[in-house]
């Protein structure tokens, strides 16, 4: 059991807040030396926020942050930096058009007598280090922007390590990975560990955690819950802490209502686009139908393509019937709606009203000849924001100003305005808190009930499993099966997710 | 406030007016100026629509000074051509303007780099055109556009202008075009994933500017009847200045049409100032460069203030 | 070299110069006068302002900003040289000593509000108009007292197609190189243009490369105004105006974009000898002279959407 060992890093007593919101309540937390410490709770429960004061970017409102015992005084990046703590954060953090070796030495470039940047030094050094400390990194001369993820994660974790690192920060490492890539990741972590740096990593993916944390630190509504050892807990009870709820409430119970349709709503015959190809699969009204597997293998090219996003070959029937779908516009005319799962860069426009973001794909609607009916566009707003419960002062405030999970829900609400007959959602839940997450399953399946069909693509596999009906897991393009009824576990979908064969029921 | 920040700075400006000359805040004076201001607030209610959907127009300059030269030659002295020639401008206009359009949508050429080569080939067809000695003058329905008033107090240009400006507001504000032009310049992206054809959307915005520096431009030549070569060229700079001293955004999405008129005559009165403190024109100069850099640096610690 | 990332934009910038190569041939080939060592001096010294501004304006396009105010600088340098002596402050010099002096105080609080957060445009043309009324204030007409020796100096020629201002062009040229790609000085400028957040937490002092970087603009355009005095050995307060936009044309046309980190001072060298071998051979095929603004703006156009076709297919998708 890890409990023991000298204490690395302690803060005791953090208030932190922004403007009316408190993000940290009086949280006290420690971290141990050559530990690797689990960070876990829902979105909005603080650790971004106490990540960013222990890295020295935020000054706590109050509290105190000692290391090795000693108290620190106005706390910095630079301090930070100079103790060896090192955070990686999820955006990738490098300058695309350079190479890794100037990357990794960004900011730090050897310089030679005449002060030029002395290359050779830098390529000596790092090579040393690459050979002894971290072969995974990818070779120094190529440039980022070729590489691919897993690549770039490693150069960005190489740039933290490089400079001697005491304490390493992930946030949210994993999320970007396939599972080979995460144990490549692990097994770096692991070894720094061996060699005394301790790692703090956020992660919101629970199996992880018992993978390769010693302990496990539990925040909710910006207090510190829980820390404990991960041989003595369990998901169950880290869920718990972590909502309040029970892991069995999560989700909405299954729909009552029984399928008596025969016309698929959407059914694709040898359809590629993208990553995926020559998919068949037929997707009734009523269903909530999930798109699993890793990351990447091809189900957001599927969906994207079937929005007009992106070029696509084979047939796509609405209703029975071929449909084809060449551009956006052509797609909703068809029925089909899309919510992208980044909702800041694709589907949100920030700097206007609410309003006018949720009726912008209805205008033709809401004028005559060219004419906005104000009175139509302001009701049909009203409305959709009442249904959605979106909280905000009146459909004329900005959007900008609306927090993550009412952005989501005002993005959702957009693709549902011009009540379309299939639904497509990518990583619906991203960056939002435990109540509008259940609020959103609670619609989602009301919208399937009521006859649309709804799909949806998320890396959250126990979300998948929680909500669909059916779920088709994708490998490398390929669609491997679907899950339905007493085979939607998680075990047989990993199963499929990494290629291995199992036994379909019909 | 913050809302209201363009108005405070042309009021404080018209204060000061009335303080140093009393006798500028006669209705007839403040009558003038805004007379003298029009071609500007023109050019920057085209600029506007530009600058509102993301975008730039460095051409309207060249097409000011084009469209001036064109229609002193074109009427030369006799009134009785003004119609076709108004028609031949304005179908310039709109031809230089969508095909600035058409490259920047349609054929992926940067706004910046468009509109300023557009510039430059105008200009150079302007000269060519005139092969350096312009002729011509403006006669009849211009001349008395821009010169004259109705009922001997409000100049027709004023006039003509308000309308301009109320199908502009009506089109901005009122229309679905309008909407989706916030829209595209607000997060192109998202508005294409609402089914909006961003591409033609920013066509009509450059179109709409090319008309309307045109438009400009003959209002611009009924006030100085003959042709000039160089006469636009400053609208440029005022134009854009006019638009983002009103407050918009210059990456798009942001702005009120009504604004940018503020700050055009801001730009004005304070001209007309510096002209009745019989400061010359290197003062003048100075005075409006640091007034740009002043406005716009309070408006960046305005948005600064609300993060 | 292959660890120099910056080696991939002067390989880009090499089928420029085949274009230039082969305007360079067809010019000589149409008309007589074009390749004679007379003629060719003429280009060159022609082209040593533009040169000169536009090496500083890519400093500036990198960190995907524009400097407008460098045709006005360029003209405040040849009014306040044609006031002549100062008597009591390094006499013939003075002059010299002021402006350098006023260039980098323009630079830094151009670079400085644009780092705080004004538009590049918007600044830069609030300072150039700003710039442009200093400027007629000291010579509200072409005119004064240059010294003698320094117009003379920068107008000297140095035998066959050799001059001081193409020399001293060429060797702004190499400096400013040599800072760009091997100086940590350029690399933070690749990096900070590339993408400033990155570069902050890098621990990279963004807001210093940003004001060094519009300095840098500014006193190119300082020099820049010393070549023009050795060409009107006077002062003209709008001498410079045509400089700042045919810079962006030059610097836009070698390949570097307002897209952030991306180019080099090589394109800009041969954006540069371009515009101006196309001006001269223009000017020379006595086509009328006013076309060179239509074939400027249609050079422009036309080399950024080749460009554009050329690189990497960007998901043109969502446009």
């Amino acid at each position: 059991m890890f409990g023991g060992g000298p204490t690395l890093i302690q803060v005791k007593n953090i208030k932190k807040s922004f403007g009316a919101t408190q993000a940290l309540k009086n949280l006290s937390f420690e971290i141990s030396d050559s530990e690797v410490r689990a960070l876990v709770g829902e979105n909005g429960a603080g650790k971004s926020t106490l990540v960013k004061i222990i890295s020295g970017v935020l000054k706590p409102d109050q509290g105190e942050i000692f290391w090795n015992g000693e108290r620190l005084n106005n706390y910095n990046i630079r301090i930070a930096m100079n103790l060896g703590i090192r955070a990686v954060h999820q955006e990738i953090d490098l300058i695309d058009n350079m190479t890794v070796l100037e990357n990794l030495m960004l900011g730090r470039e050897k310089v030679s007598s005449l002060g030029t940047l002395d290359y050779k030094q830098m390529k000596e050094d790092l090579e040393s280090f690459v050979k002894s400390e971290f072969p995974e990194i990818p070779p120094l001369d190529k440039i980022v922007k070729d590489l691919d993820i897993m690549s770039q994660q490693m150069v960005v974790i190489a740039r933290a390590l490089f400079s001697g690192c005491n304490l390493l920060i992930l946030d949210e490492p994993t999320a970007v990975l396939s599972d080979n890539e995460r144990d490549v990741l692990f097994s770096v972590v692991r070894r720094l560990k061996a060699g005394g740096t301790s790692v703090l990593f956020i992660s919101h993916r629970l199996e992880e955690v018992f993978l390769i944390a010693d302990r496990v630190t539990v925040l909710k509504d910006g207090e510190h819950v829980s820390t404990l050892s991960t041989a003595m807990t369990n998901s169950e009870e880290l869920v718990r802490l972590m909502s309040g709820r029970e892991i069995s409430e999560l989700y909405p119970s299954e729909t009552k209502k029984t399928s008596k349709q025969t016309t698929p709503a959407i059914e694709l015959r040898g359809y590629s686009c993208g990553k995926c190809t020559d998919v068949n699969l037929k997707i009734y009204p009523g269903e909530i139908f999930g798109f699993g597997g890793l990351m990447g293998q091809g189900q957001e090219d599927l969906i994207r393509g079937l929005f007009g996003i992106i070029p696509h070959s084979g047939n796509v029937l609405i209703n029975g019937e071929i449909v084809p779908i060449d551009s956006v516009k052509s797609a909703i005319e068809a029925g089909i709606s899309f919510v992208s799962a980044n909702r800041e860069r694709e589907s949100l426009v920030l700097c206007r009203s609410i309003r006018e973001n949720i009726c912008m794909p209805i205008l033709h609607e809401l004028s005559f000849l060219g004419i906005m009916r104000f009175s139509l566009e302001k009701a049909r707003a009203t409305n959709m924001m009442r249904l959605f419960k979106i909280k905000a002062n009146s459909p004329k405030t900005l959007v900008s100003k609306l927090s993550g999970g009412n952005k989501q829900k005002v993005s959702l609400c957009k693709s549902l305005v011009m009540k379309p007959r299939i639904l497509m959602l990518h990583e619906p839940t991203r960056g939002v808190d435990v109540q509008t997450r259940f609020e959103i399953y609670r619609k989602l399946r009301e919208i399937a009930d009521d006859g649309i069909a709804v799909i949806v693509v998320s890396s959250d596999t126990p979300e998948l499993l929680g909500i669909c009906d059916k779920i088709a897991v994708f490998y490398e393009g390929a669609l491997k099966g679907i899950l339905k009824g007493k085979q939607k576990r998680e075990d047989i979908l990993m199963a499929l997710a990494n290629n291995q064969k199992v036994v379909m029921e019909d | 406030m913050k809302e209201w920040t363009p108005y405070i700075l042309l009021g404080l400006l018209i204060a000061v007016l009335g303080i140093f000359s009393p006798s500028s805040m006669h209705i007839s004076h403040l009558l003038t100026v805004l007379a003298q201001a029009a071609p500007l607030i023109i050019v920057a209610i085209g600029q506007s629509f530009v600058i509102f959907v993301g975008g730039i127009d460095l051409s309207v300059g060249s097409v000011i000074s084009l469209a001036n030269v064109l229609a002193c030659s074109l009427i030369s002295g006799d009134a009785s051509r003004t119609g076709t020639t108004i028609l031949i401008c304005l179908a310039v206009g709109l031809a230089i303007g969508t095909i600035n359009g058409f490259a920047i949508s349609y054929g992926f050429i940067p706004d910046f780099v468009m509109t300023l080569g557009m510039g430059a080939v105008i200009q150079g067809v302007t000269y060519i055109f005139t092969k350096g000695s312009p002729v011509g003058n403006v006669e009849g329905f211009l001349l008395t556009l821009a010169n004259d008033r109705f009922l001997g107090i409000i100049p027709w240009s004023v006039i003509f202008v308000a309308l301009v400006f109320a199908l502009a507001f009506f089109m901005l504000n009122g229309t679905r075009y309008g909407r989706k032009l916030y829209a595209t310049g607000g997060n192109a992206t998202a508005a294409v994933l609402s089914g909006i054809n961003v591409r033609l959307v920013k066509t009509i915005a450059y179109a709409i500017s090319g008309v309307l520096s045109v438009t400009g431009g003959l209002l611009l030549s009924g006030f100085v009847r003959v042709a000039s070569v160089g006469i636009g060229a400053d609208y440029v700079l005022y134009s854009i200045a006019a638009v983002i001293l009103g407050g918009a955004s210059f990456a798009g999405g942001i702005g009120k049409l009504q604004n940018s008129i503020v700050g055009a005559l801001t730009l004005v009165f304070l001209t007309n100032l510096l002209t009745i403190l019989r400061v010359g024109q290197p003062g003048k100069f100075i005075v409006q460069g640091s007034v740009i850099i002043a406005i716009a640096y309070l408006y960046v610690t305005m948005k600064g203030e609300n993060q | 070299m292959k660890f120099n990332s910056s080696y991939i934009f002067v390989k880009r910038s090499i089928p420029l110069y085949f274009i230039l190569l082969g305007i360079f041939v067809v010019a000589s080939a149409s008309t007589d006068h074009f390749f004679t060592s007379e003629n060719i001096l003429n280009v060159l010294v022609q082209l040593s302002p533009l040169l000169v501004v536009a090496c500083g304006q890519t400093f500036v396009v990198l960190l995907q900003g524009i400097d407008i105010s460098v045709g006005a600088v360029a003209s405040l340098t040849t009014t306040v040289l044609a006031l002549g002596s100062f008597e009591h402050f390094f006499g013939a010099w003075g002059p010299m000593f002021l402006i350098v002096v006023l260039g980098v105080a323009i630079g830094f609080l151009n670079g400085l509000m644009i780092y705080k957060g004004v538009t590049p445009i918007i600044m830069t043309l609030g300072s150039s108009v700003l710039v442009k009324g200093i400027a007629l204030g000291l010579r509200p007409v072409p005119g004064g007292n240059v010294s003698f020796t320094i117009a003379e100096f920068f107008c000297k020629e140095l035998g066959w197609i050799f001059s001081v201002p193409f020399l001293i062009s060429i060797t702004w040229f190499s400096i400013l190189a040599f800072l760009l790609h091997f100086t940590r000085f350029g690399k933070y400028v690749y990096a900070t243009g590339a993408d400033r957040d990155v570069s902050n937490k890098a621990g990279i002092n963004t807001m210093k490369i940003t004001i060094l970087a519009y300095i840098l603009s500014s006193v190119s355009g300082v020099l820049a105004g010393l070549l023009l005095v050795g060409q009107i050995w006077s002062g003209d307060a709008l001498i410079g105006e045509k400089l700042s936009l045919d810079s962006v044309t030059a610097v836009l046309v070698g390949g570097t974009t307002f897209e952030g980190g991306v180019g080099g001072l090589f394109g800009t060298l041969a954006g540069a000898f371009i515009l101006s071998i196309m001006s001269n051979v223009l000017n020379m095929m006595n086509i009328f002279s006013y076309y060179q603004y239509v074939i400027k703006g249609l050079i422009l156009i036309f080399s950024i959407f080749l460009s554009l076709r050329l690189s990497s297919r960007k998901e043109k998708s969502i446009r």
